[in-house]
C-alpha cells in the first residue's frame, strides 16, 4: 500500500503524527499538542486519547517505545512514550506534501520560494 | 511531593470509576491512562474552578470512552449477545429491576423526582457558571483584551476620561489599540420618515479594530470618519438591519438621529455585544463614531468604556507594571487635573461578569449540596424499600445467588432511576433557566445567552448515572450482607432492622440535616444582608417618584440659553400639570454617585479635599426627593450652592454650617446651604455631593434627568412625556419609576439571593420528606410491636415516643454538625455579606427552629399511626 492512499488523514491523527515527528513523547503531552492544534477535536481525556492511540497502533502508524535518554523519571514518573513509525513518517510526509500542493492550488502559498 | 510513591485520593477515586469501563478495555488502557490522568492532574492547577474543569473533563471523557468501548463490546461479541444463557441472565436483571421499580411505584416516582429535583439545581448551575463565566468572550483571542480603569489615592475607581484614554493610547508601548465607548441610549431613530427607539452607542477611532471584529457587510470606520467635520456615517447591528430595517442593502440606507442624517456602510456580525451599563452586556443598534464630537469631556469627566488589546507576548502582570509607570508619569504632567492616580488593566473577560464572579461559584458549590442532598433521600428511599423485599433476597440465596448478583440486581434497580431523575433534571433545570432569565433579564452578563444545550444533556445524564450509582452504593452493599440475609428465612419474612442498617439510615437523614441547615443558614444570612441594605436609609424618598432621561440633540440645542429654556418650559408645565406634586431636575439621578465625580476642596489655601459628585439641578428636586435642607433655604441655590452633610463634616467639621465659605479654587462657589446626604444602597465609602443651580450650568445641560412626583407613578411618567412632547417634540424621553430604577442595582443580589433561596427551600423539603419517610417505615415495620405494645398495657403516648425517637435521632445528631458546617460555610461568603457577621445568631437560630419543628411534625404525622393499630387484627395476621 502506498502511503497517498490513506489520505486525508483525520486532523486528530495528523496532530499526533505532527507532534511524534521531532521524537518520541508521552501520552499528556500528545494531548496537549493534539488539543492546540485542532480545538475541536473529541480528545477529552485519558480514555479517549487511548483510544485514538490505540487505533494508530492497530494501523502501524505510532508504536510504543523507550523513554528517550535523560527523561527517564523516579518510579511516581513512569511513562509510556510513543513514536513515529517509518511508515508513519513516510504518511506524514505524503500528507504534508498533499497539503501543500493543495495550498498552491488555491494560491495561498506563493511561487518557488514559499516551497521546500 | 514527588519521589513518592503515595497515589492521591483523586487518582483512586479515577481508578475506581474506570471499573464502569470493559474488563478487557480496563486492564489492557488502565496503565496509560492513569499516566495521562496524573499528568494531567498535576498540570491543571489546585483551584476549586480548576478542579471543578478539569474533573469535568474527566468524567466527560470516561462518558464518551464508556459509551464508545461498550458499543464496541456488544459489536464484537454479537455471538456471546445472542448466546442463551447470558441473554438471559441480563434479561433477567434488567427485566427484575424495573419490575421492582414497577411494584413500588410511589417510591420509585419519590426517588426519580427527588434526584431529579437535585440534578436541575446542578444542571441549572453548571449552565450557568459555563454560559456566563468560563464561556470565552466572542472575540478572536479574547485574552489579550483587558478594560483600563482609572483609580485615585482613595481607592474608588472611574471609568476614564476621553484624554487620558488618548493619552494612554498614544503612549502605551504594551497595548496595541486603546478605544473608548458610550454605554448606548435609546434614541429615536428616524427611517424613511417613521422613528424607531434604538440604542444608539459611540465609539472612538479604532474600536472594532481593537476587539477584532469586521462587520459582516460593507466596512469599519475610516480613521478620517472619526474626526470632528467629517461625513456622517453609521454603522448598524445586525439585528437591528434585518429588523427594522429589512435586510436592505446598506448602500442605500440612510438613517436620522437628532437631525443628523448619517449613511450606513456596515453592519456588524448577528449578536455582537460590548460593555453596557453596570453588568449589561450590551448591544446597541446604531454605533456612531465618537470622535466627529469636538467636545469629550475633560480629564475628571469620567463617562467612557474602554477596551484596548495587549500586544502579543505581552502578560497581564507586565501590562499592569508598564501602565502604572505611564500613570506616574501622566500625573507628573497633567498636575492637579486627572484623576488617574493609577490606571487599573482588568481582563475585559472580568469586566464583562463583574461582581457576579465569586456568588455564582458559590451557589454551584450549593447546587451539589442540593444534589447530595437528593442523593441522600435516594439512598434513603432504596434502603426501606429493600428492606422491604428481604424475604426475596433471601429466597434469591437460597437459590444459589452470590452477593455480588444482588448487588448488581440492586444497582441496576437505582441506575433505572437515573433515566427517569436526568429527565426531570433536564426540564427543571431548563424551567429554573427560563425563570431566571424572565425575573432577572439583566441582573448578569450575557445571561441570555445561558442555554441547555446537547452537552448539558450529556452532563446531565452522566451526572444522572454518577448520582444514581452513589446512592445506591451503600443500600446496595448492606442489604446484600449474608448476616442481614439470614436473618428474614429464620422470621418468617416480617422485616426488623439490623443495628447497621440503622445506623446507615440515621447518617442518612443526618446528613441531609445537616447540609440543609448549611443551605438554609447561608441563605439566611443573605436575606439579613439584603436587608440590612434595604434598611439603610437612602437620604431621599423614592416612593412615588418617576425619573425620566432626557437627551437633547445637540443640532437643535447649539446655544446653551436654549438648553436653559427648554428645562425652564418643562418644569412649568410639569407643575401646572394636575397631580403632580413636585417636580425638579438633576445631571446625576441620586443612585449614580460615580459619575461626575471630581476632587474637590475649600478655597483659599487650604489643602484638605475630598470627592464629590457635581450636581447641577434646581430646588424642586429637594422637594421631589423630600431632601431636607439642614442649613440655609432652597432658593439659596440661585446666588450659591448648596452642598450635602457629608461634604460639611469632611472639609469642615462634623456638624459645620460653612455658609459663605468657598468650595473650589477655579470657579466661584460659595456655600449658600447645607442639605442631608443622599447615598446608595450598598454604598459604603464616603463622597460628597455639590449642587448647582441650572441656570448657572447651561453649557451642560444636554443630557438631564426630570423627576416628578405624582399621585401615580403612571400618571407622573405621562405627564413628564407631554410636557416634553409639548415643548420640542424631537427631545428624547426615557421614563422608568426611581424604585425600578433602585431595584435594578441590586438586580445581581436579589438574583443570587432567589436562587439560593429556592435551593434552600428545595433541601428543606427533601430533609423533612426523609424524615417522613423514615418514620412512616418505621411505623409500618414496627405495627406488630406496637400493636403488642399496646395490648400489654403501653400508653398511646408512649408507642408514639418510641416511634418519633426513631425518626429524630439522625436529626439531633446532624444538627450541631449542620451547624458547624453552615459556620465554615458563613465564613466563606463573608465579603458577600453587608453589614451582618458570619456569625449572626439570628441567621443561625431561624434555620435550627425550622428544621426542628418541621422535622418534628414530619415525624408526628406518621407517628399518629402507630397507635391506631388494631392489636386483634395485627394478632390474627401475624
Amino acid at each position: 500500500m502506498a502511503a497517498e492512499d490513506v489520505l486525508p488523514l483525520r486532523p486528530a491523527i495528523l496532530a499526533v503524527l505532527a507532534g511524534l515527528s521531532a521524537g518520541p513523547v508521552a501520552g499528556f503531552t500528545i494531548l496537549e499538542r493534539v488539543n492546540e492544534a485542532t480545538p475541536r477535536s473529541a480528545i477529552l481525556g485519558p480514555g479517549t486519547l487511548y483510544r485514538l492511540l490505540r487505533e494508530m497502533r492497530r494501523d502501524g502508524l505510532i508504536e510504543r517505545t523507550a523513554p528517550p535518554a535523560g527523561e527517564e523519571g523516579g518510579e511516581d514518573e513512569r511513562r509510556t512514550y510513543h513514536a513515529l513509525t517509518t511508515w508513519g513518517r513516510s504518511v506524514l510526509r505524503a500528507e504534508a506534501v498533499r497539503l501543500e500542493r493543495s495550498l498552491r492550488a488555491a494560491g495561498l502559498l506563493g511561487g518557488e520560494e514559499a516551497g521546500r | 511531593v514527588s519521589g513518592e510513591s503515595r497515589t492521591s485520593r483523586g487518582e483512586r477515586m479515577y481508578r475506581r470509576l474506570m471499573h464502569v469501563l470493559p474488563e478487557r478495555f480496563r486492564r489492557e488502557a488502565e496503565t496509560e491512562m492513569l499516566e495521562v490522568f496524573r499528568e494531567g492532574r498535576r498540570r491543571c492547577g489546585r483551584g476549586l474552578m480548576a478542579t471543578l474543569r478539569f474533573w469535568a473533563g474527566t468524567l466527560a471523557d470516561l462518558v464518551m470512552t464508556l459509551i464508545q468501548e461498550w458499543w464496541l463490546v456488544a459489536k464484537q461479541r454479537r455471538g456471546w449477545w445472542r448466546s442463551p444463557s447470558s441473554r438471559v441472565r441480563l434479561g433477567n436483571d434488567v427485566r427484575t429491576a424495573l419490575r421492582e421499580l414497577w411494584r413500588s411505584p410511589g417510591l420509585s416516582v419519590l426517588a426519580s423526582f427527588t434526584l431529579g429535583i437535585g440534578l436541575a439545581a446542578a444542571l441549572l448551575m453548571l449552565v450557568l457558571v459555563r454560559d456566563v463565566l468560563l464561556r470565552p468572550l466572542p472575540f478572536p483571542e479574547p485574552d489579550r483584551l483587558v478594560r483600563l480603569l482609572e483609580r485615585n489615592e482613595a481607592g474608588n475607581g472611574f471609568w476614564p476620561s476621553f484624554p487620558n484614554i488618548v493619552d494612554w493610547r498614544e503612549q502605551a508601548t504594551v497595548l496595541e489599540g486603546v478605544a473608548a465607548a458610550e454605554v448606548g441610549t435609546v434614541k429615536p431613530v428616524l427611517i424613511g420618515g417613521t422613528a424607531v427607539g434604538v440604542p444608539v452607542a459611540r465609539v472612538s477611532r479604532g474600536f472594532f479594530e481593537t476587539l477584532g471584529i469586521e462587520p459582516r457587510v460593507g466596512r469599519g470606520f475610516a480613521s478620517d470618519e472619526n474626526r470632528p467635520g467629517a461625513e456622517a456615517v453609521a454603522i448598524i447591528s445586525d439585528e437591528f438591519w434585518r429588523g427594522d430595517l429589512g435586510s436592505a442593502p446598506p448602500a442605500d440606507l440612510m438613517i436620522e438621529i437628532d437631525r443628523d442624517r448619517y449613511r450606513v456602510i456596515g453592519v456588524l456580525p448577528p449578536g455582537f455585544r460590548f460593555l453596557g451599563n453596570g453588568n449589561a452586556w450590551l448591544s446597541a443598534g446604531v454605533w456612531l463614531p465618537m470622535e466627529r464630537s469636538e467636545d469629550l469631556g475633560s480629564r475628571q469627566s469620567h463617562g467612557y468604556h474602554t477596551v484596548a488589546r495587549l500586544r502579543d507576548g505581552v502578560g497581564l502582570e507586565s501590562a499592569r507594571q508598564s501602565m502604572q509607570a505611564l500613570a506616574v508619569q501622566l500625573r507628573e504632567s497633567n498636575h492637579g487635573v486627572t484623576d488617574a492616580d493609577f490606571i487599573e488593566v482588568q481582563p475585559l473577560s472580568r469586566a464583562v461578569i463583574g461582581s457576579a464572579d465569586a456568588p455564582l461559584r458559590l451557589l454551584l458549590i450549593a447546587a451539589f449540596v442540593v444534589l447530595m442532598i437528593a442523593c441522600l433521600n435516594v439512598a434513603a428511599v432504596l434502603l426501606a424499600e429493600g428492606l422491604g423485599r428481604s424475604h426475596a433476597f433471601a429466597v434469591r440465596t437460597a437459590l444459589g445467588a452470590r452477593r455480588w448478583d444482588l448487588v448488581r440486581l440492586q444497582l441496576l434497580h437505582a441506575a433505572a432511576l437515573a433515566v427517569p431523575g436526568a429527565l426531570i433534571g433536564i426540564f427543571g433545570a431548563w424551567g429554573g433557566l427560563m425563570v431566571v432569565r424572565s425575573t432577572w433579564p439583566s441582573a448578569v452578563a450575557r445571561l441570555d445567552q445561558a442555554g441547555i444545550d446537547v452537552s448539558a444533556v450529556v452532563l446531565c445524564a452522566g451526572i444522572a448515572l454518577i448520582a444514581a450509582l452513589v446512592a445506591g452504593m451503600a443500600p446496595a452493599f448492606a442489604l446484600s450482607s449474608r448476616r442481614r440475609i439470614a436473618d428474614p428465612m429464620r422470621s418468617h419474612g416480617s422485616t426488623t432492622m439490623t443495628r447497621a442498617h440503622r445506623l446507615l439510615w440515621d447518617s442518612f437523614v443526618g446528613g441531609q440535616v445537616a447540609l440543609t441547615l448549611v443551605l438554609l443558614a447561608g441563605s439566611a444570612l443573605l436575606t439579613r444582608s439584603l436587608l440590612a441594605s434595604l434598611a439603610v436609609d437612602p437620604g431621599y424618598d423614592a416612593e412615588g417618584v418617576t425619573i425620566a432621561s432626557l437627551a437633547l440633540p445637540e443640532s437643535r440645542f447649539e446655544e446653551p440659553e436654549r438648553r436653559v429654556t427648554f428645562y425652564d418650559e418643562v418644569l412649568r408645565r410639569l407643575r401646572e400639570t394636575a397631580g403632580i406634586a413636585a417636580a425638579g431636575v438633576i445631571s446625576v439621578p441620586p443612585d449614580e454617585v460615580y459619575t461626575m465625580i471630581g476632587r474637590s476642596g475649600r478655597g483659599q489655601g487650604d489643602d484638605r479635599t475630598m470627592w464629590i459628585a457635581y450636581r447641577i439641578t434646581d430646588p424642586g428636586y429637594f422637594e421631589t426627593l423630600r431632601i431636607p435642607v439642614e442649613a440655609g433655604t432652597l432658593d439659596a441655590l440661585s446666588n450659591g450652592v448648596l452642598i450635602d452633610r457629608n461634604m460639611a463634616s469632611g472639609l469642615w467639621q462634623p456638624g459645620a454650617v460653612p455658609i459663605g465659605e468657598r468650595v473650589d479654587t477655579e470657579s466661584d462657589m460659595t456655600v449658600a446651604g447645607v442639605t442631608g446626604s443622599t447615598r446608595l444602597w450598598n454604598q459604603q465609602a464616603v463622597v460628597g455631593a455639590v449642587y448647582v443651580d441650572y441656570h448657572r450650568r447651561p453649557e451642560s445641560l444636554l443630557s438631564m434627568y426630570v423627576v416628578a412626583r405624582g399621585r401615580d407613578a403612571g400618571a407622573a411618567g405621562a405627564a413628564i412625556r407631554d410636557a416634553v412632547r409639548a415643548t420640542d417634540p424631537l427631545v428624547a424621553v426615557e421614563v422608568r419609576t426611581l424604585n425600578s430604577r433602585l431595584r435594578a442595582t441590586m438586580a445581581d443580589r436579589t438574583l443570587m439571593l432567589g436562587i439560593a433561596l429556592a435551593f434552600a427551600a428545595v433541601a428543606l423539603l427533601l430533609a423533612i420528606a426523609g424524615v417522613y419517610a423514615l418514620v412512616s417505615q418505621a411505623v409500618e415495620r414496627r405495627k406488630r410491636e406496637s400493636g403488642i405494645r399496646l395490648v400489654l398495657g403501653a400508653l398511646p403516648r408512649q408507642v408514639r415516643r418510641r416511634v418519633l425517637r426513631v425518626g429524630l435521632r439522625g436529626v439531633l445528631v446532624g444538627t450541631p454538625i449542620g451547624l458547624l458546617a453552615a459556620g465554615i460555610a458563613g465564613w466563606m461568603i463573608q465579603s458577600q455579606l453587608f453589614q451582618i457577621r458570619f456569625y449572626d445568631g439570628f441567621a443561625f437560630a431561624t434555620p435550627v427552629v425550622v428544621l426542628l419543628g418541621a422535622s418534628l411534625l414530619a415525624a408526628w404525622l406518621p407517628a399518629r399511626r402507630a397507635t391506631r393499630v388494631d392489636p386483634v387484627q395485627l394478632l390474627r395476621d401475624g
